[in-house]
């Protein structure tokens, strides 16, 4: 006991990494249980040990109608750290910021009459004379991650957070 | 010629020739996603080159203080997105910095080195601890979705990237409606063979996990030779990252004698740097050419 306690009064420092590795893997355990961060991140060391394919779809709502949006490339980081860590703060922070945002129809390229989806205007991009503008009154995010059944081989979608913002 | 070698590889210090891996890792690994985040990452370039052309750079706490610094910076502005061997690779800077404050430098890292790999393997398996790991429904999965185990397909002469492919598409497709979609299983064969990496990779990080938690002296080789067998998961997966950091840290516990130990480590560090990526295309072209 006595050459262990000597030895750690010569090394202590050495420690104070593996301690922070084990709170911050402590912290991903509590965080994947009970606010969805992913297994695969925030330094738990959970790689390789869930099946975790995440993915989130943005949905412009007017008058009860809903149309698909797809957010500009400007925004994916945020939605990175949204879909491994959908935390309620940055998902209203995020729906908020979008809310501000411009958002045309996006027309197929084989038929210009009806429109396919709904694109984001980006910071650097202005709105040509052909755009059609997107009018809503609130906007949705939704984040999913799937669900894999090996005795039919099936996926389906698992919807574990959304949030709305009011215009 | 081989005397000189082995001359050569008894004069290397393990304890340098980590600090200078680890600042050749930072330029070569970092420089890749430069354009993520340049205020962070060219600056550490910059240092990491310091550290390379003047030696002295590696014994100061100034140097090492700033190094952990932005790369903690960038960890805690992107925490949620960085892969967990990015923390580990933290952590390492950290060990190294505040080993300079100690007596015995060399110890103290050799100390952190050691429990840094072993908490990192005990979490690890402490996270594959659940039903979708432990039925082998994770590995199933991944066989027949992720391209990186691409190579499964030449050892079952199946061609598994039509497999993998198809399935993408169909988890894309899934993605798009949010509805149920069936995926293509694959041969039977990948049941077994899930089961079997399952339980390879569970039974070899908990190993590793109890051995680098024991003092060294009464498993140092155990260490390092448990170590090289979990690297083999990496000649055909080559995850540089977690790679390149437990090489740092697996250099800074051999010791100063061991030449063999020393010549593994550096063996395995030209494979994975400039070697694995042309073995696996040699390999598997040769195989079955399903390319």
């Amino acid at each position: 006991m006595n050459r262990f306690s000597e030895f750690l009064k010569d090394h202590w420092l050495g420690l104070i990494p593996v301690i922070l590795l084990a709170f911050i893997s402590l912290r991903q355990i509590y965080l994947y249980n009970v606010d969805n961060l992913s297994r695969w991140k925030g330094g738990g060391f959970g790689m390789f040990s869930t099946i975790d394919r995440r993915y989130f779809h943005i949905h412009l709502i007017y008058k009860e109608a809903i149309e698909c949006a797809e957010p500009h490339i400007e925004f994916d980081r945020q939605f990175e750290k949204i879909k491994s860590y959908p935390n309620y703060l940055d998902l209203e922070r995020l729906t908020k910021k979008l809310s501000k945002k411009i958002w045309i129809y996006n027309f197929g390229t084989k038929t210009k009459q009806k429109p396919t989806s709904v694109k984001m205007i980006g910071k650097n991009q202005s709105l040509r004379a052909e755009d059609r503008i997107s009018n809503f009154n609130a906007i949705e995010i939704q984040v999913f991650t799937v669900k894999f059944n090996k005795a039919n081989f099936t996926m389906e979608p698992k919807l574990i957070r959304k949030m709305k913002f009011l215009k | 010629m081989i005397n000189a070698i082995k001359d050569k590889l008894r004069e290397l210090n393990p304890h340098d020739f980590s600090l200078k891996i680890t600042i050749f890792f930072i330029i070569i690994h970092f420089q890749e996603i430069v354009d993520t985040d340049p205020l962070i990452f060219i600056p550490l370039i910059i240092l990491s080159a310091v550290g390379i052309l003047f030696n002295k750079a590696l014994y100061s706490k100034l140097y090492w203080g700033a190094i952990s610094a932005l790369y903690f910076t960038w960890l805690m502005l992107n925490w949620q997105v960085i892969d967990n061997h990015m923390y580990l690779w933290g952590y390492w800077l950290m060990s190294i910095f505040l080993s300079l404050f100690s007596k015995l430098p060399k110890k103290t890292l050799a100390f952190s080195a050691q429990l840094l790999i072993g908490f990192c393997m005990l979490f690890a398996s402490i996270q594959k601890l659940n039903p979708t790991f432990l039925s082998g429904d994770f590995f199933y999965y991944t066989l027949i979705t992720d391209r990186r185990f691409f190579f499964i397909g030449p050892l079952i002469k199946f061609n598994m990237i039509e497999v993998i492919s198809e399935n993408i598409i169909t988890i894309s497709e899934m993605m798009s409606h949010s509805k149920n979609v069936i995926l293509n299983p694959g041969p039977y064969i990948l049941h077994p063979i899930s089961k079997f990496l399952t339980w390879y990779v569970i039974i070899l990080e908990s190993t590793l996990a109890i051995i680098f938690l024991i003092p060294r002296r009464f498993a140092y080789q155990w260490q390092h030779w448990l170590l090289f067998l979990f690297f083999s998961v990496y000649l055909l997966l080559p995850i540089r990252g977690f790679a390149f950091t437990l090489i740092a840290m697996g250099t800074t516990l051999i010791k100063k004698e061991d030449i063999g130990l020393k010549l593994g480590y550096i063996i395995f560090l030209l494979y994975m740097f400039a070697m694995s990526n042309i073995v696996i295309s040699l390999i598997f072209n040769f195989t079955y050419p399903i390319f």
